[in-house]
């Protein structure tokens, strides 16, 4: 039995829905436990900043007609369901009428380039660094150096961007601080836009990954110590293979697939982080996005927004999962003796 | 075994059939790790039963069953007439004291955290053994004499200041402490050097004769149940395939899978060389449950040199061929014998 | 177990270390005590400060606006770390804030893995449908993005205090601990003394809290060291981005007023860099305190990290009676091992696993390498093969293929020498097999690291290779776990004939297996040596076994060849009373002798006596045993043996000594 099987997609398929389901329920309830709705407290707010608004009540009965806060709970539950199936979130509240929708959808590409490349070249030079820590044959100089790139590996993404910004925008003056692109270039496929692009990318990304690859390396480290003493390394080495193939096929090969779950369920702790790099660098995806719909008040937007998120995050997590009876072999094998 | 007149049994096991896995977003089929297995034991004279099998045979899960790790999903054990499953709070304390077990691997058996006086004081903690302080010493240093050990010597050491031997011999020691009626020896000496294991069937020969405790002496190791054991067991992928006297199971085995595992054990004399001659089943036969032709026949089928139609139809019962001895093969049946 | 074994098995498991005095213990670790010392220097600012400033200026305009530090140009010493833009006093603020932060990162670690432990260890104690579904959903929370859940939870819910945020935090810190403590318990569940626990009437929440619960201890304290700065990481994050409580300060509120007032580019470095640098040393200390638990959770971590400063001492090399020509054989030796000896350069100690060694393998024959374990059998396999690990070496001797010392070898020298004219056999059954690569490609390996063939012939070469040992084809492209383990040894011993070595070395190759599959293997084996004349060491302890397929023998104890004679003599006529102990303590099934009593190993491998090494067991032992080391020779034809018993000028050769 290789490969994948249908016990096995199913059990990640439930999982995957599961996710999803506890997720965006969480972000239903918790808000309706609070005392007060939100519609109220928006109007009450807006009474505080124009001093007086006329017929408040009616307003707020209007609002609460308008995004269904009028019905019984369960009922609100189900359309809220219905809503999330469709992807359907009405309109923003701060830009009416544009869709909140079509809001999430401009600040998502940004977000999944820049999470992508950050996540890879993390997890890629993480795993990386951590294999050759971990092998004993890795020449004793590369050893000696290899730990000093885990120095920020304890500081969080945000600070370590704060402090980037400083120096190197600011002080420095090499890399444009914040936004993904400047007003002066065109948007398009041009290659001064695409430059410009890039160059903002630096920062958040460089903050990103240096500050989460240490992570990958630690463990990958301690995975590759263990492969160091099983049977199969020990019979690569008699075997007279190259010390390359030894470190490959039969190292980072077994080393990583417990790297690779570790990524799955890190993923949601990387998007998470990202929020906040996004927010120091005014970078306009999901998480910078959020921060403004939920500064501005517009809640449709900000639940859109975090459904949408908790989705990408589940179906990324479910794709490795599909991924890795490929990669392992032994995973939907079930052993018929005992 | 035929039951005898000599009371009620110590311990009957009536029809115990234990399966794991089913179930569940399970593809296969459910195993059956040990089927419709019965056996009396009684109390006096005190005797070594062996149930001899390699792995996958079902003794570990017959252990198990025993010490009531696990309860036996169809069939009923009983101790001392009553049903080990439904026992009252005071029946369960005597039976927990009465049935005890030693294990495999002295390393494992204590808890590297603690002194060995834990082990100890868990027991008298649990059980109405001593009223005072004196009076528990006096006991630990009564077992602890049985194997040849002094108190001061070993109780405010840690497990890993002791010797192997010394390890082995304190759990025995434990055991006796609560002065059982039963032992389940669970592949005691198969993890051992010669000169240990040698110590420890004679530790308990000497409790067998001079204590009047019975042992369940659960091994893969036909020739140390030949030095000690006095009836056997020899189970076949769940199931009984010949039961009798250790001494003419051995010396004059009947079942074709008895006399296939005798002929494998290698003689230890450079002199009388292995029979080459002899037909050895092939690997693929050998992991065969639920295979074709033995769903409902004989299990052993497939590697059989004298099989005929019949064993496809139905497992064999157990068949006496000469007082206690009883096969469960076609070949004894009436008409069949030579 | 013999000693030598031990000292070393002591290195790499967990919980050995426990009991030993208070220098040795594996909670002396480093960054462990670097992480506590810096996490508890922090709480100790916020905790004390109070007490020397006044907390009341970290409220709005407590002072003058925008003044730097006191040591920069413009600076008020009643403002030590300046003030921001709404005049507050940043020392006074940071006060406040510190102890906030993490206070918070320890409520919501702590709930967690309170949560955590009671949720775990129903999944892992009582399994079935309980396991299931928690697994399912904590393994599903995990991978929920707890940021975003929390904003969105945070811009509806108005977080007062630090106690509610902490609370709301705690949502997403059991997940963790949930699955490391199933994962424990499933795993200790299985451990005998738990089971013997249970035997000794000890109930469910006994066994779960005094049996388990103290050997998992280093991994919840990494679990929760790490669930503590995740906590703090969350606290923050939602502080910075103006979610937290806003009446309190708080480190990341700090740095949020900092950002909102463009304090970055106003160059007011006072502002936003403390709480910064606060907090990073704050992560800092869990950091280290999390990868020191995880060094001391996980011993092999550590004894890597320590092999690498390894003594290089070999010390003094103790007197061994060596003989020149080594044991038994004229010319035509396939491999020949001279005064090898193999040390373990242990914490506690030197173990000297193999003491001057010598043997001779002849071409064509098969050699058993016989012993109780520990007693160094392993070793010389290891060594013969150039693969002993850290902390053990070779510290002399030779290992001789043709001309050729392999122990001088190395790189590429040592790489084309092996698999080509030394093999291996190991314990197949075990994971001696890469997990996750088909046998065809752990064959080809081989094959390819030393010729180059094209792709046909080397699919046809090794399908030739498992035919000749009994596999049918399809085993080719099966992986590891699919086969049984009969079948693993049989493909263990293709590959070791891929290349037709002169020496193959089989290290227990049918201990693992049951009786009537060792045969089969066993047999295999036999077959395949008898084809290709190929000379082998089998190592092994069970004697019974090694009547049946070797054809001379070699007996080790502690370290040291102390016969070594034809199996047929061997058996027949035992020379050293360790190969006549071992003999007699075979169990039979042709006949029932009285069980012969005696000890295992009684002295240390560290500090072998003077003398004979079986002194201590010996039934003849004499004065002369106690004094000198007996040399290995020849005392019958083709039989060695290291035993004074047999020298009879042994009387005069102390009396010697004493005049």
């Amino acid at each position: 039995m290789r490969g994948l099987t249908k016990e096995y997609v199913l059990q990640r398929f439930l999982m995957y829905l599961l996710t999803i389901w506890m997720g965006t329920t969480l972000i239903f309830v918790i808000p309706r436990l609070a005392p007060g709705d939100p519609v109220s407290e928006m109007v009450g707010r807006l009474s505080l900043d124009a001093g007086y608004i006329e017929n408040a009540d009616k307003l707020i009965a209007s609002w609460k007609a308008r995004f269904g806060l009028d019905a019984p709970i369960h009922i609100q539950y189900l359309r809220y369901w219905g809503n999330v199936f469709r992807l359907n979130f009405g309109y923003s509240l701060s830009h009416f009428p544009t869709e909140a929708w079509s809001m999430v959808s401009k600040a998502l590409p940004w977000s999944l380039g820049l999470l992508t490349v950050a996540t890879v070249l993390s997890f890629s030079i993480g795993v990386t660094i951590g294999s050759l820590m971990g092998w004993r044959r890795t020449p004793r100089l590369l050893q000696m150096f290899l730990p000093s790139t885990l120095t920020f590996t304890a500081i969080p993404y945000f600070m370590f961007g704060i402090m980037l910004i400083y120096l190197v925008a600011f002080e420095l003056d090499w890399l444009p601080a914040t936004g993904a692109y400047s007003r002066r270039v065109d948007p398009g496929w041009n290659l001064p836009f695409i430059k410009n692009v890039l160059s903002h990318a630096i920062l958040p990304v460089v903050s990103i990954v240096l500050t989460s690859m240490g992570g990958w390396a630690l463990g990958m480290r301690g995975l590759m110590i263990s492969v160091n003493n099983e049977d199969y390394f020990l019979l690569a080495q008699v075997k007279g293979l190259s010390p390359a193939r030894i470190f490959f096929r039969y190292g980072v090969r077994n080393a990583i697939l417990p790297a690779l779950t570790a990524l799955a369920l890190g993923l949601g702790g990387l998007i998470s982080g990202s929020i906040l790099v996004e927010f120091i660098f005014a970078y306009p995806g999901t998480g910078y996005t959020l921060y403004q719909s939920i500064i501005s008040q517009d809640y449709t937007v900000t639940q859109a927004i975090a459904n949408l998120i908790i989705m990408v995050t589940a179906t990324s997590v479910f794709l490795l999962d599909l991924l890795y009876p490929f990669i392992d072999p032994r995973i939907t094998y079930k052993r018929n003796m005992r | 075994m035929t039951e005898t007149a000599r009371g009620e049994p110590l311990l009957q096991i009536r029809d115990a059939t234990m399966e794991f896995g089913g179930g569940f977003l399970s593809s296969q089929p459910p195993l059956v790790a040990l089927d419709s297995f019965s056996l009396d034991l009684h109390e006096s004279p005190a005797q070594i039963t062996t149930i001899a099998g390699e792995s996958g045979s079902g003794k570990t899960t017959l252990a198990n069953l025993v010490l009531g790790f696990i309860a036996p999903t169809r069939g009923q054990i009983l101790y001392k007439g009553a049903d080990v499953s439904q026992l009252d709070r005071k029946q369960r304390l005597t039976y927990r004291q009465e049935v005890q077990a030693i294990f495999q691997d002295p390393y494992e058996v204590f808890n590297p955290f603690f002194r060995i006086q834990h082990t100890f004081n868990l027991v008298m903690r649990h059980f109405p053994l001593a009223r005072d302080k004196a009076e528990r010493r006096e006991l630990i240093e009564e077992a602890l004499n049985v194997v040849g050990l002094r108190g001061d010597e070993i109780l405010e050491k840690y497990p890993h200041q002791l010797s192997g031997g010394q390890r082995q011999r304190i759990m025995v020691a434990r055991a006796y402490l609560l002065r059982p009626r039963l032992i389940v020896a669970d592949e005691p000496v198969s993890a051992v050097d010669a000169s240990l294991r040698a110590m420890i069937l004679d530790i308990m020969l000497r409790l067998r004769d001079e204590h009047g405790i019975s042992f369940l002496y659960i091994t893969h190791d036909l020739s140390t149940a030949y030095q000690i054991g006095d009836n056997m067991i020899v189970l076949f992928q769940g199931i009984t395939a010949e039961t009798g006297d250790t001494g003419r199971i051995i010396e004059n085995p009947q079942h074709p899978y008895v006399q296939e595992l005798i002929n494998s054990i290698p003689v230890p004399d450079p002199k009388i060389k292995w029979d080459t001659n002899i037909r050895l089943p092939a690997e693929e036969t050998m992991r065969t449950q639920g295979a074709e032709g033995t769903a409902s026949g004989c299990r052993f089928y497939q590697r059989c040199p004298h099989r005929m139609d019949i064993c496809l139809e139905k497992q064999p019962p157990l068949i006496p061929v000469e007082g206690d001895h009883a096969v469960a093969c076609y070949l004894y049946e009436d008409g069949n014998e030579e | 177990m013999a000693v030598g074994q031990r000292t070393v098995d002591e290195e790499t498991t967990p919980a050995r270390g426990w009991g030993l005095n208070t220098w040795d213990s594996p909670w002396l670790n480093f960054k462990f005590l670097l992480g506590v010392a810096i996490v508890l220097l922090i709480l100790l600012f916020g905790l004390v400060g109070p007490l020397f400033w006044d907390t009341d200026l970290a409220y709005t305009g407590a002072g003058p606006l925008n003044k730097p530090p006191v040591w920069a140009e413009g600076g008020l010493p009643e403002h030590p770390l300046g003030t921001e833009s709404n005049g507050r006093d940043m020392l006074a603020q940071l006060i406040l804030a510190t102890p906030s932060s993490l206070k918070v990162g320890f409520l919501a670690a702590i709930i967690g893995m309170g949560v955590g432990m009671v949720l775990g260890s129903i999944a892992g104690y009582v399994g079935g449908w309980w396991d299931h579904v928690i697994r399912t959903i904590s393994d599903s929370a995990i991978t929920i993005p707890a940021l975003v859940v929390l904003v969105v939870i945070a811009s509806y819910v108005q977080m007062t205090d630090t106690t509610a945020m902490a609370l709301i935090l705690a949502l997403f810190a059991w997940p963790g601990p949930t699955r490391l403590v199933r994962s424990q318990v499933l795993t200790l569940r299985e451990r005998s003394y738990v089971r013997m626990a249970h035997l000794s009437g000890a109930s469910a929440l006994e066994i779960m809290f005094v049996e388990m619960l103290p050997n998992m201890l280093p991994w919840l304290a990494a679990s929760l060291t790490g669930g503590i700065s995740a906590a703090i990481l969350g606290a923050t994050g939602l502080e910075v981005l103006g979610l937290g409580p806003t009446r309190v300060p708080s480190l990341g509120l700090i740095i949020n007023q900092a950002t909102t007032n463009a304090a970055l580019v106003r160059g007011l470095v006072w502002w936003w860099l403390p709480p910064i640098i606060i907090l990073m040393v704050i992560f800092v200390g869990f950091f280290l305190m999390t990868i020191g638990l995880d060094e001391i959770a996980n011993p092999r971590i550590r004894q890597f990290s320590s092999s690498r400063r390894e003594r290089t001492a070999a010390g003094e090399l103790p007197a061994v009676g060596l003989v020149d020509d080594g044991a038994g054989g004229e010319e035509d030796a396939a491999l020949k091992v001279n005064d090898l000896h193999v040390h373990y350069f242990t914490p506690r100690g030197e173990v000297i696993a193999a003491n001057g060694v010598n043997f001779k393998l002849r071409k064509g024959e098969i050699l058993g390498l016989v012993g109780e374990s520990g007693c160094g059998k392993t070793t010389v396999a290891m060594a013969i093969l150039q693969v002993v690990q850290p902390p053990g070496r070779i510290v002399q001797g030779e290992v001789r293929i043709e001309d050729r010392d392999l122990v001088s070898l190395s790189g590429k020298a040592l790489r084309q020498v092996r698999w080509r004219d030394l093999a291996l056999v190991p314990q197949g059954a075990m994971n001696s097999l890469n997990p996750v690569t088909p046998i065809r490609e752990q064959i080809a390996d081989a094959i390819l690291a030393h010729e180059s063939i094209g792709r046909v012939e080397l699919e046809q070469r090794i399908l030739g290779l498992l035919n000749d040992v009994g596999l049918p084809e399809r085993v080719i492209s099966m992986f590891p776990h699919e086969l049984s383990g009969g079948m693993k040894q049989r493909v263990c011993i293709a590959m070791s004939i891929a290349l037709n070595p002169q020496v193959i070395i089989a290290d227990e190759p049918t201990s693992a297996l049951d009786v009537v599959v060792q045969r089969v293997v066993a047999q295999t084996l036999l077959e395949v040596k008898e084809r290709l004349g190929v000379s082998m060491v089998m190592i092994g302890h069970d004697m019974g076994l090694q009547a049946q397929l070797v054809d001379r023998i070699a007996v080790m104890y502690a370290g040291n060849l102390v016969e070594v004679a034809p199996v047929e003599s061997a058996f027949a006529e035992p020379l050293h009373p360790y190969t006549q102990l071992l003999i007699e303590s075979i169990p039979s099934i042709k006949e029932r002798k009285p069980l012969n009593v005696t000890e295992g190993l009684t002295h240390d491998l560290r500090d072998p006596p003077p003398g004979c090494i079986f002194q201590f067991r010996c039934k003849h032992v004499e004065q002369i045993c106690r004094e000198r080391r007996p040399a290995l020779v020849e005392r019958d034809k083709d039989h060695l043996a290291a035993c004074w018993l047999y020298e009879p000028d042994r009387h005069s050769l102390i009396e010697l000594e004493e005049a």
